[in-house]
Formats: C-alpha cells, structure tokens, sequence
C-alpha cells in the first residue's frame, strides 16, 4: 500500500474511526489520539493489508483496542461520568430553565450513556454509523446473533424507560 | 399514527428492521407532528448529533506528515532488514569466533625442536621417565597403607545388626503412640 491508496481507502475512515473512539473514551482531544494512533499502526502494518478482507472492521478494531487502552491507562470514563451526572442533576433541578425537548435528549443521552457496554457498542456502531449486523459482528468480533441480542436489549431498554418516564407524565 | 409508521416502531423496537427501513422510520418521525412521537424523534435526533462530530482537514496534514516522516526513517525497513541477516550475521559470527578459537588451539599445541639430534632428545626422555617412574612408585608406598582399612570394614559389618533392632524400636514407638 502506497500513501495515495492510504488516503483514498484509509483515510476517509476517520470520522467513523473518531465517534466510535469518542463513544469509548468520551473526550474529543483522547479520541483523535486514538485515531491517529490506529492510522499510524495502520501504516506500519500495510505489508499485511492484503491479508485483511474488511478494512473497515479491522481499523474499527483497532481503533477500539486503542480506545480502551486508553480507557484503562487514565481512567478516563470515571471522571466523565462524574461530570454528566453533575450535568443532568444541574438540569433536572432546575426545570424551568431547560426546554422539555432539550431536557428529553438529556435523558436519552444518559440512558445510553448507561447502558452496558456492549450494547452501547453495537447500538453506536448500528443506530449512528448505520452498519450491517454482519458489519457490526466483523468489528466487535463477536457472534452475528450477540449483536442481534445486545442491540435488542438496548432498545428495549431505551424503549421501557422512555415510555415509562412518559406514562408517569415526567 | 399511520399504519406504516406504527409498524415500522413495531419492527424497530422488536430489532427486525433493515437498515433502509430503519432510515425510512426516521424520515416518517422526523416528519411527524404526532406527541406520541416524540421520544423517538428526540431518540433519531440524538443518534444525528452523534454522528457529525468530524475530525477536520488538519488531521489528514498531521497524519500525513507523520506517515511520511516514519517512511524516511525506516523503523519498519530496519527490522525487515534485521530479520533477514540476523541469522546470516550469526553464522558469520560463529563461524569467525571457532575458527580463531581453531587457530589458538593449534598454536598452543605447536613445540619447538629443544634438541639437536634424536640421540640426545632420546635420553633427555629417558631421565625424565625414569623420575617420573620414581615419583610413581613413592606414592604408591604410602597408598598401602590404606589397604589396613578394609579390615576395618568388616568389623563395621556387625553394626549392621543394630537396624533391626531400630525397626523393632520403631515398632515399639508405634504401640506407644496408639495406647496413647
């Protein structure tokens, strides 16, 4: 591989490559890190790229390894739950302020933001990126069926207290 | 609510839509002007906002660069290189390492003519076999002495006795720790 097909096939990667970090390590600056570093190893490793059969996959896997190398190294993710939970409770206490639709994405972000890893992994890589089941499987490295199982879950989740919240007329 | 759109909340929330149905919903909800809506268009809103943040031009320039800084420095060439003579450099090392040793080995070994004729050389040899013989035969004088110590050895044989009458003892302890 030479830099014009990097930058042609490679490349254009990285804004996916960067949510999905950024959904792991939430915090932009760690994020485009990760991705530069996964980029760099990328290149490093294009003598082997012809024995890869999804680039796409293989760049989301090692953006995530990277991301949670980062994730264990600074304990990041503590820190930044500690911030949007201080957010939501700012919010919630005063009502009057944030607009009920604005106070609903609040909500929604941190239903999500709850949600077990996994299953936020395969909603982000479903609901946001837009990829196939089998995509989603190639890039987790998992069974075709768990990411069925864990996306059903989120949503079901996502589902059971957006409604319910409703119900109670919140 | 319509029919198709009903359906396709059905389909979503049950994980049985396509992704073309999925974009599909989020036209129909985006559209909707229904208050039963608008969870799912908060939900499809959110999912938008979080898929524009984008990494900018500069980051292809920062990539970029550093890819073609790495090719002029070669880390990657250098350990392709280095695979490929490491074992090549090995054998030359061993090679030229035994064959020095070969050399040395050789030269000490190697003596110089200490006497003019065979004559003179076969005498020297003489003498000198002959003290050694006379050095041999000195110690072997004082080895006999140890000879004296196989007796000793079987009168220790009756020692020997002595083990059967530890077992018996052994016996003996058994007893006592069971009455115990």
């Amino acid at each position: 591989m030479d830099v014009s097909r990097f930058k042609a096939e490679v490349l254009p990667l990285k804004n996916k490559l960067y949510r999905f970090s950024l959904g792991i390590v939430k915090d932009e600056e760690l994020a485009k890190d990760v991705v530069q570093e996964c980029l760099i190893k990328v290149w490093e490793k294009r003598s082997d790229m012809d024995l890869v059969q999804n680039l796409e996959a293989w760049c989301m896997q090692i953006t995530r390894n990277k991301a949670l190398d980062k994730l264990r190294s600074k304990h990041v993710k503590k820190t930044d739950m500690f911030e949007v939970e201080l957010d939501t409770r700012k919010e919630k206490e005063t009502p009057y302020v944030v607009a009920e639709r604005g106070d609903l994405m609040v909500r929604i972000k941190q239903l999500i933001a709850d949600l077990p890893n996994r299953q936020r992994e395969v909603m982000q890589l479903r609901d946001i990126e837009g990829f196939s089941y089998k995509e989603i499987a190639e890039t987790l490295e998992i069974d075709i069926n768990l990411v069925k199982t864990n996306l059903f879950r989120a949503r079901r989740k996502l589902k059971e207290s957006l409604m319910k919240v409703d119900a109670y007329g919140l | 609510m319509d029919s198709r759109k009903s359906e396709l909340v059905e389909k979503y929330w049950a994980t049985e839509t396509s992704i073309k149905e999925e974009q599909e919903l989020r036209d129909l909800i985006q559209n909707s002007q229904e208050e039963d809506d608008e969870e799912l268009k908060a939900l499809f809103t959110h999912f938008e906002e979080e898929a524009k943040p984008t990494l900018g031009e500069r980051f292809d320039e920062e990539i970029l660069a550093l890819i073609s800084e790495k090719k002029e420095t070669k880390v990657v060439s250098f350990n392709e290189y280095f695979r490929r003579y490491a074992s090549i450099a090995a054998a030359i090392m061993v090679m030229a390492v035994s064959g020095f040793l070969f050399t040395q080995q050789q030269n000490q070994y190697e003596s110089e003519d200490t006497f003019e004729t065979p004559e003179e050389a076969y005498a020297e040899f003489k003498r000198q076999m002959l003290m050694v013989s006379n050095y041999m035969n000195k110690g072997n004088t004082a080895i006999e002495g140890f000879s004296t110590l196989g007796i000793a050895d079987k009168s220790l044989e009756g020692l020997s006795v002595l083990s059967t009458a530890s077992e018996g003892l052994e016996l003996l302890e058994e007893m006592n720790l069971e009455n115990n």
